[in-house]
């Protein structure tokens, strides 16, 4: 990032090679599979990386950077279309809320990937990534899509390392049950 | 390494089979056209950045308008503070000014004599023959040099100007005690004396003109006798005591009280 900041296009071609697919996965899941808000999402954090590449101070690794902007950006997009923050989520009554919303989203999702052979695993592993509260869910794509540690989990959203860890335990044991279905 | 490969490196244990289910199902990519616009933005930011950076290096440095003229400002204060400095200083001419308006003309040759010496009795009875003028001018209108050390002979020749010689008289002893007063104090500092005041000078003058076409009297035969005798001319002045005597018999009454015991010693 330092590199890009200095003027070099490829130091971002590589950069954003190496993270594009995560952070737009991220988006998506949080999206409940809309593409079409993933792919608005993910456009709108890289342009902020770009607009804020001369600004960059290295206090910290460029992922953990990278998922702060995507997480506000997060947070703003669930403000704007379902009227809650993401930091509200751990009530139970806007989780519901927040569930509804996930689930009308993913029922007008037209990915051709849930066409596959795949389709019912997937769908399996994605509604019950769709039923996690979103603070979990949150905490389980850092953690599987953007490959942060429990520490900086807990550093980027402000929580403690055991709320983090919680909130990992959680996600995966819904997953678990998921894939126990499943077979 | 791919975030799936660190995932599950770092998941909590016993979730290996969640974490190899969730990288088979979880591999979307972004639209290659997103890619493509991503990339293109972050060029056209970069090439910006650097036409705005061969614009800043290929234009001259600007040196700012203090940098160019701070040595001169600096050059120009510097001068300002030195005349200021030069101008409240006090002059020379402001200090004293009668201090070198006496100078020692005949002091220092005097003092070179040695005492006795023809030349030093040359010196004297020259100078108290016919004084010159403009000797006998500053010499009126200058104070008297006393020191301890001249006691005696100035003294003497003082006193005997203030009592006895006429004033058109005094050129002659005077110039004799001043001699004898600078070769016995060797090369001493000359002593301020007063401005003259015109009057003054005028008299003296004429008293000099006088002088020059008078003969030597009793008066400044004895005057002659006192000055050797003041210089330690032992011998001279008992030459000229005699010489005194031949003209006039009762030369030793003209002679000061302090050289009548020695004149008696004078055959």
């Amino acid at each position: 990032m330092r590199a890009y900041g200095r003027g070099d296009a490829r130091a971002f071609d590589e950069l954003y090679a190496r993270h594009k697919a995560a952070t737009y996965r991220y988006f998506l899941r949080h999206a409940g599979g809309d593409a079409a808000s993933a792919d608005e999402l993910h456009q709108d954090l890289w342009l902020k990386v770009i607009g804020a590449r001369e600004r960059y101070a290295a206090q910290a690794k460029f992922s953990t950077w990278l998922y702060t902007l995507a997480r506000h950006r997060m947070v703003d997009h669930w403000r704007s279309r379902h009227g809650i923050s993401l930091a509200s989520l751990e009530d139970e009554a806007t989780v519901m809320q927040a569930e509804e919303s996930v689930a009308a989203a993913r029922d007008g999702s037209d990915d051709p990937l849930h066409a596959t052979i795949d389709a019912e695993a997937r769908q399996r592993l994605f509604a019950a990534l769709a039923d996690v509260p979103p603070l979990q869910r949150d905490a389980f794509l850092l953690h599987v899509e953007g490959g942060l540690s429990l520490d900086e989990i807990a550093g980027l959203t402000a929580a403690s390392g055991e709320t983090v860890k919680s909130r990992l335990r959680y996600a995966y044991r819904r997953l678990r049950a998921a894939l126990e279905d499943m077979a | 390494m791919s975030n799936h490969e660190r995932e599950s490196s770092r998941t909590p244990a016993g979730d290996t089979a969640l974490n190899r289910a969730w990288q088979q199902v979880s591999d979307e990519q972004p639209p290659p056209a997103l890619d493509a616009a991503i990339i293109a933005a972050a060029h056209k930011s970069t090439q910006g950045r650097n036409e705005r950076a061969q614009v800043i290096a290929a234009s001259p440095p600007q040196r700012s308008w203090l940098t160019r003229w701070q040595p001169l400002a600096a050059a120009a204060a510097v001068a300002g503070l030195a005349f200021v400095l030069v101008q409240s200083l006090p002059r020379d001419h402001d200090v004293a000014p009668s201090m070198r308006m006496e100078e020692p003309a005949t002091a220092p040759a005097a003092a070179q004599e040695k005492p006795g010496s023809p030349a030093t009795r040359e010196s004297i009875e020259a100078k108290t023959a016919s004084p010159p003028a403009s000797a006998v001018a500053r010499e009126s209108v200058a104070a008297p040099a006393s020191t301890n050390d001249q006691k005696s002979a100035a003294d003497t020749v003082t006193t005997m100007r203030a009592t006895e010689v006429e004033p058109r008289q005094l050129a002659a002893p005077e110039m004799a005690g001043r001699i004898s007063s600078d070769t016995a104090a060797g090369a001493a500092a000359p002593i301020p004396a007063p401005a003259p005041a015109p009057a003054q000078t005028t008299t003296a003058k004429a008293t000099a003109a006088r002088d020059n076409v008078s003969p030597p009297d009793a008066t400044d035969r004895a005057a002659k006798v006192a000055a050797l005798y003041a210089v330690g001319d032992i011998d001279g002045a008992a030459d000229a005591l005699r010489e005194f005597r031949a003209v006039d018999p009762g030369a030793d009454a003209y002679l000061p009280e302090s050289l009548r015991d020695w004149a008696r010693t004078v055959e």
